[in-house]
């Protein structure tokens, strides 16, 4: 599978404009993920699609952390969430490479 | 604790188990254009996700969508968020959600300034001079027939100041039966001030749970708590 989100040039950019944004009326774009803590996980997700798109996800937040926060702790929630909001305004609405 | 942390969000997007949403806090008039513009960008793209649809992901591992899933979110329970955010929705056809400070709305109107600056609620500066700041309890019962509204505590606090028994009924239990009653539908989620997680506090875990709560929301995660 090749990729289709291409990460971007300059993370570091985009955190800054996000700190800078007027958060008490503008809207900050966000992946969430969703966790079952009751015991009865969430079946495997089948869809192609959200599967493919996912990884993608999946590398990118990984390539960005490395870059904005090589040393954040793994449950750093705090840097977790910045990386996140650098991902969502990146990569948001890639209409361009859904099918 | 429940292994909150960069490696689990990784393996939830590598899984599938994501949902987009953008959350918001003030909606005035004066943004109005810019948000029914970007609005109008995303249901473009998206399907928005009620909590059927929520619960149907939880239940097969399936979105009942025919797009991607998006949230559009207002926080706090704010009167632009009734008077411009709900109406500009019902327009493009999105549901959202209302996470809402409960006592923020029961507020005299002549207090609703203090109690906001004395609860960490932002407000903008064109309405600073509006008597007015927050949703009535009507706009709750109007916004819920078409929206999901859910608690975000009753003073918007946060999880290491709910103590006492007095505390739970205030911040946790109470604001579940008042967006009931006003929606006469549930409400399924509950989000601490700063959306701490659950797994943070098993005391307040527990008291949130056990309101009958479904879910928590918090800054990187949607819970199914119950």
């Amino acid at each position: 599978m090749s990729p289709k989100y291409r990460p971007h040039p300059d993370p570091a950019g985009i955190l800054a404009g996000n700190r800078q944004r007027a958060l008490e009326r503008e809207g900050i774009p966000m992946y969430l993920a969703l966790e079952d803590l009751t015991g009865s996980p969430v079946p495997p997700v089948g869809d192609a699609a959200v599967l493919a798109e996912g990884a993608e996800l999946d590398g990118l937040l990984g390539h960005y952390a490395e870059r904005l926060a090589p040393g954040a702790a793994d449950d750093d929630l705090a840097e977790l969430a910045s990386v996140i909001t650098v991902l969502a305004r990146a990569h948001f609405d890639e209409k361009e490479d859904r099918a | 604790m429940t292994g909150n942390g960069f490696a689990q969000h990784r393996a939830a997007l590598r899984e599938g188990r994501y949902v987009r949403v953008v959350n918001y806090h003030n909606t005035p008039e004066s943004m109005a254009d810019a948000l029914r513009h970007e609005l109008a960008g995303y249901a473009a793209s998206f399907d928005s996700v009620t909590l059927e649809h929520l619960d149907a992901f939880y239940a097969t591992g399936r979105w009942p969508l025919e797009r991607p899933g998006f949230i559009p979110v207002f926080y706090e329970g704010y009167l632009n968020n009734a008077t411009v955010a709900a109406p500009i929705c019902d327009e493009l056809g999105l549901v959202a959600w209302f996470p809402i400070i409960t006592r923020f709305l029961d507020c005299p109107v002549p207090e609703q300034r203090a109690f906001a600056e004395a609860h960490d609620i932002t407000l903008v500066e064109e309405e600073l001079s509006r008597d007015r700041l927050a949703m009535t309890w009507d706009d709750v019962a109007e916004i819920g027939q078409r929206h999901v509204v859910v608690p975000h505590t009753g003073s918007h606090e946060e999880i290491g100041r709910v103590r006492t028994a007095e505390d739970v009924e205030r911040e946790i239990v109470r604001p579940r039966r008042d967006v009931e009653r006003a929606t006469g539908r549930e409400a399924p989620a509950f989000v601490w001030l700063r959306g701490t997680e659950y797994g943070t506090s098993p005391v307040q875990d527990g008291w949130v749970r056990d309101t009958g709560y479904r879910y928590q929301i918090s800054n990187t995660m949607i819970q199914r708590i119950a």
